[in-house]
């Protein structure tokens, strides 16, 4: 399973290059090989892990600076519960600053340069950029402080180790749902997600792929980059209903975007008649699911990438060894499974609210 | 009107501002129906003292009494309550509200109180009430931007009168208005006066004073001067009181030779504005153009200058035809123009005397395309002190000076052009008695120096006492032109409201 | 104005020391670089009577072409490609400011827009990498102790104080500013000055647009949301007047220091940043509030 993943990775990689080529635009990630092959040691270490226990508790207090994008879904919220709650167990002390929005970039950047000075232990960063958060890694990493990239990547060699979801497999499994669904054939419209980032263009492309291989018949008619939000989701479906009239699917590669689109869709009366995909699972995702607007929603583990996150900083600083890279597990959520879902890796508990001052 | 009781009076009044004793123990007294001047020299107190009253600004010593009985201004509501109605300068009327909205504004008749819904009806019926007591032709529906200056100071007195003012203080209430206007200015304040309705008049026109006003009480220096009968006490007399000296002049005229002839307007023409304009200037000499307001005057200069486009005429300097289509070829070609309103379109309010007076000709201050402050200020000095401009130093902000030494810094910035042309557009307006005579002054030193001055102005006894020729326009034409001997104020107003001279 | 900055600045250094770091001041003097350089441009525009208030959108658009120009042609292509590109669009601002006639809120309104949208069109909605690892210099690189940021913001502050207060273009913006009427009536051609206001405002963001790139090290067209909001907040708190005639480099200068220092202070103390922002709404009001009131007072 591990190799095959590899290996598409390449060729996906591949993919991204001659895909930008023909689009006339620039790929953000041709700087960064699949994550797989970044790291200089052999072979085996190469392997991502797809399991990471909790270390020791070190009898030292650990500073670690975190930067995230933003807390404006939960899908950040549950990493940020993973973060703070894992931190509590293993006695670190943590410092959450998010930037405001994949936006705001310079912010981000500024907030880490700030994190350097202030001489933390070790830095998590869920990069707004692959390419813009360069610098700012071989800064930390000059001044001595390891950094560990989640869920979003930077495209430097300078970082201890990578924690994400699969990119590559939410991509495909949502392909699959749709291929199977739509059997007959279909047109299907992509909302990416914002763009530049990793998880945008790897989820993207493994989806076009999977469509590509196993199910010619089903047609990719557009697709629009955009930020994470409900109203872009909502904004971009309603331009899509207006161009192409014969929509059978819709994907998702984050699920703001998938609440507005579906709501564009029962607007328009189509609930039922298209089939939407999605990642994650916010509440008003579930509400859709049980509606049958949203047909299938690929979970990630948030709160998982945030432990893990802190885990392995805690390690690297207890100069244990550490893997470079870790995919966190995946589940398909649809109307039948709803209630039979453990939520505790991918929402953080009800009521809880991040303590970014 | 000596038996009449008192309505106001203040004893002892003191007011300090940072750095400045504005008034100091004034003693001020207004009888019911009377018409009492407010006289004094800019900067001795008028304008504070009439806001005291007014209630914009609150005493640090002195009492007020009103029908005898002590009472407190504490802010402008204070002060209308008391029946103190206020006509500034700048008006307070929303131009694009209608004129019964304004003069009702903020005490709008309601139909439904409980919504405040307005009754526009009794709104309007009112308002025709209030300007026929006036005998004011004004349609109460139309907005007070379409209406002309005078008619909105109308406006302001009607809207005083419909508070059951008892007491209204006009300031400069004539700046802005031709002779005809202000003789129905006149009128009003006679119906007022029969009502029992006292009049402060602040005004610097002794003239006006002498005509309309029963007493007089004059400030210097913040401090009070005397209280006289207008009837019984000479302009000079009062002129006296308020500069602490004689002024023997007061348009003190030098007679110069004029020599060639510097500029010449042939037929002018702008769609609709000007309509064949011709004229000359010679060197020493000073050429006043009278008219009403409206009769183009401010446009004829203006299109001189470049200000405004033309759509036919031409025009020479000694002799050469010159194009000038914008305000810098004017300058290039020597002439200058001192503007109408000098807050609006002379001074840069919040630059320096320096900066304003060095503005025209940076050119003659640039070493290798920087300013060389050190020559604008030696330039700026040598200005401040052949013009005498009252100012503590160069920095300062033009804002902060009185209008008279605004209007010197205009000047001074022209003279920097070396400009042998100046058009002056009402160049005393708004300037105290003894800063005229510093203007005419100055207007005389430049003609002895060769220069060559086209003056408008809407005070005749200006025109009359300057010019050396005197033209009429009306309607953006001329109307007739007189020399100074021959030059009577009927045969100017004649033929300003009518267009020919009397027969 | 100073005052203030220096008791910032003690009682951030109080609650972290950190603030007073060599690596943190060179932090703060390096992000702040951006908003000097935006302000600098915001200082000509405003003092003139007018407003820019494009300068946030042609970060994006000078980011995204120099990036496209730097992954064609090379680096100093790419450069000069860059502040070209904000230069032009200046010109453009003011052409329709001076000659059309169109106010200057409105028209650099429009520019806000359309730049926006032009910097995302030209990219495809993308960042643009694959920008050659010397650019990164420009950016991150130091001279002595002192980040290359910080000195191109530097010399551009002794520039523009220069011409500001030395040259006849300086002398007539401060008089367009304080009357425009009087100054086409003195003889200023104020069509042809007000132009050069804002090629030099579209020259300031072109600059702070590449060094921006350089520090990004990619082209990126999201760049500089709200940024010309505080360019315009620097001028103001630092008692500039936002109808024009009254301020200067200076006091700009002290606008973006408290700027700068609130932000980084605030960060360092940890406090969110969003209570941040209505700290700096609050001050802003607060600067105007107490300059207006000395001016009344007078």
């Amino acid at each position: 399973m591990h190799l095959r993943t590899l290996n598409r990775a390449l060729v996906v990689t591949a993919g991204i290059a001659i895909l930008g080529c023909g689009r006339g635009t620039q790929p953000a990630n041709e700087a960064t090989p699949a994550a797989g092959t970044s790291a200089p040691a052999a072979a085996p270490a190469a392997e991502p892990v797809t399991e990471y226990a909790r270390p020791a508790k070190p009898s030292k207090q650990y500073r670690i600076g975190i930067s995230i994008p933003h807390l404006a879904n939960p899908h950040y919220v549950g990493q940020a519960y993973g973060y703070i709650d894992e931190a509590q167990q293993l006695g670190a002390q943590v410092t959450l600053l998010e930037a405001g929005g994949y936006e705001h970039l310079d912010k981000q950047i500024s907030q880490v340069e700030d994190l350097i000075a202030s001489k933390v232990d070790a830095i998590i960063l869920a990069a707004i950029s692959g390419p813009g958060t360069v610098a700012v890694v071989e800064q930390a990493a000059a001044a001595g402080i390891p950094v560990i990239n989640v869920n979003v990547m930077t495209d430097s060699d300078k970082v201890v180790t990578r924690i994400r979801s699969d990119d590559d497999v939410i991509g495909r499994m949502q392909a699959d749902f749709m291929g199977e669904r739509l059997k007959n054939g279909g047109n299907v419209v992509m909302l990416r997600g914002a763009p530049g980032t990793s998880w945008a263009e790897i989820r993207g492309n493994a989806f076009r792929k999977q469509l590509a291989d196993k199910y010619p018949s089903v047609k990719v008619l557009g697709e629009q980059y955009s930020q994470s939000t409900p109203a872009d989701g909502l904004r971009l479906m309603e331009d899509f209903l207006q161009t192409y009239p014969q929509i059978s699917g819709v994907y998702n590669g984050a699920d703001s975007t998938a609440v507005g689109a579906a709501q564009a869709v029962k607007s328009a009366g189509k609930a039922g008649s298209i089939v939407m995909t999605a990642t994650d699972f916010q509440i008003d995702t579930e509400k859709f699911i049980r509606d049958g607007v949203i047909s299938a929603s690929v979970l990630q583990q948030p709160v998982t990438m945030g432990r893990w996150g802190v885990r392995a900083a805690v390690s690297y600083l207890e100069k244990k060894s550490v893997p470079p890279v870790m995919f966190t597990g995946l589940m398909t959520a649809t109307k039948d499974n709803l209630d039979k879902l453990d939520l505790t890796t991918v929402r953080a508990p009800a009521g809880w609210t991040p303590p970014v001052r | 009107m000596n038996g009449a009781p008192s309505f106001l009076e203040l004893r002892g009044i003191t007011k300090r501002f940072p750095g400045v004793l504005a008034l100091n123990g004034v003693d001020f007294e207004v009888r019911a129906g009377e018409v009492h001047a407010l006289l004094g020299e800019n900067g001795a107190g008028k304008s504070t003292l009439i806001k005291t009253i007014a209630g914009v600004y609150r005493t640090d010593a002195g009492e007020l009494f009103v029908d005898g009985r002590p009472a407190r201004v504490r802010n402008p509501h204070d002060a209308q309550a008391l029946g103190i109605g206020t006509i500034f300068q700048e008006f307070t009327l929303a131009p694009d509200m209608t004129v019964a909205e304004n003069i009702f504004l903020g005490r709008e008749p309601l139909r439904i109180r409980a919504l405040s819904i307005v009754d526009r009806k009794e709104v309007v019926r009112r308002t025709r009430d209030v300007l026929a007591s006036l005998d004011l032709q004004v349609d109460p529906e139309a907005t007070v931007r379409d209406l002309g200056v005078a008619q909105q100071q109308m406006v302001e007195i009607a809207k005083a009168l419909s508070l059951d003012a008892r007491l209204i203080i006009m300031d400069e209430p004539t700046a802005t208005l031709t002779a005809h206007e202000i003789d129905r200015l006149f009128e009003s304040i006679r119906s007022l006066r029969a009502r029992g309705v006292a009049v402060v008049y602040v005004s610097h026109r002794l003239d006006e004073v002498k005509t309309i006003c029963d007493r007089a009480t004059i400030l210097r220096d913040g401090a009070f001067v005397a209280t006289v009968t207008v009837e019984s006490t000479s302009i000079d007399a009062m002129i006296r009181l308020m500069v602490g000296r004689d002024l023997k002049d007061k348009f003190p005229k030098v007679v110069i030779e004029p020599g060639e002839e510097v500029l010449r307007v042939e037929h002018l023409t702008r769609t609709g504005v000007l309509h064949d304009v011709s004229f000359s200037v010679r060197r020493g000499e000073i050429v006043g153009i009278a008219g009403l307001v409206g009769s183009k005057r401010t446009e004829t200069v203006r299109a001189v200058f470049g200000a405004d486009p033309v759509d036919g005429g031409r025009i020479y300097l000694h002799g050469k035809p010159v194009k000038i289509r914008t305000p810098a070829d004017a300058i290039d070609h020597g002439i200058a123009l001192v503007p109408e309103d000098r807050k609006r379109q002379g001074i840069f309010a919040v630059l320096s005397v320096r900066e304003n007076i060095v503005l025209s000709a940076l050119g003659q201050f640039s070493r290798g395309g920087f300013l060389d402050l050190r020559r604008e200020r030696r330039k700026a000095q040598e200005f401040v002190a052949s013009m005498r401009v009252a100012t503590p130093d160069l920095e300062k902000r033009v804002l902060d000076l009185s209008g008279g030494n605004q209007q010197k810094v205009v000047i001074a910035k022209w003279l920097n052009t070396h400009a042998e042309v100046f058009l002056f557009d009402e160049p005393t307006r708004g300037i105290d008695v003894g800063g005229k005579i510093e203007v005419y002054r100055l207007m005389g030193e430049l003609l002895s120096r060769g220069a060559a001055i086209v003056m408008i102005s809407s005070e005749l006894p200006e025109i009359l006492g300057l010019s050396d020729r005197i033209l009429v326009m009306r309607d953006g034409r001329i109307c007739g032109e007189f020399t100074r001997a021959e030059a009577t104020e009927e045969d100017i107003l004649n033929c300003a409201l009518r267009g020919a001279p009397a027969a | 104005m100073p005052a203030i900055i220096v008791a910032l600045a003690i009682v951030f250094g109080s609650i972290n020391p950190n603030f007073w770091s060599v690596t943190n001041l060179a932090n703060v003097s390096r992000q702040v670089s951006i908003l000097a350089l935006l302000s600098l441009g915001q200082t000509f525009a405003i003092l003139s009577g007018g407003i820019d208030l494009s300068v946030g959108s042609l970060l994006a658009l000078v980011s995204v072409v120099c990036a496209q120009v730097m992954r064609e042609f090379g680096l100093v292509e790419g450069i000069a490609a860059g502040v070209t590109a904000g230069g032009v669009a200046g010109l453009v601002s003011g052409l329709i400011i001076a000659r059309a006639r169109v106010p200057a809120f409105i028209a650099t309104l429009g520019m806000l827009v359309a730049a926006r949208g032009a910097a995302l069109t030209l990219s495809g909605g993308l960042p643009i990498a694959g920008l050659p690892r010397e650019f990164l210099v420009l950016g991150a690189g130091y001279i002595g102790p002192f980040p290359i940021p910080t000195v191109v913001a530097v010399v551009a502050f002794l520039l523009a104080h220069v011409i500001l207060s030395r040259t006849r273009f300086g002398r007539y913006v401060y008089a367009m500013g304080s009357n425009e009427e009087a100054a086409v009536l003195s003889g200023i051609n104020v069509a042809k000055y007000k132009m050069l206001v804002y090629v030099a405002s579209g020259l300031f963001a072109g600059v702070a647009g590449v060094i921006l790139t350089a520090r990004v090290i990619s082209g990126q067209p999201t760049l500089g949301e709200v940024q010309e909001l505080y360019s315009i907040a620097a001028v103001v708190i630092g008692g500039g007047r936002i109808s024009g005639g009254v301020g200067g480099i200076g006091t700009t200068l002290m606008g973006v220091l408290v700027l700068g220092i609130l932000g980084n202070g605030l960060n360092l103390v940890q406090v969110s940043s969003y209570i941040q922002n209505i700290v700096i709404g609050a001050i802003i009001v607060g600067a105007v509030y107490v300059d207006l009131a000395r001016e009344r007072r007078q």
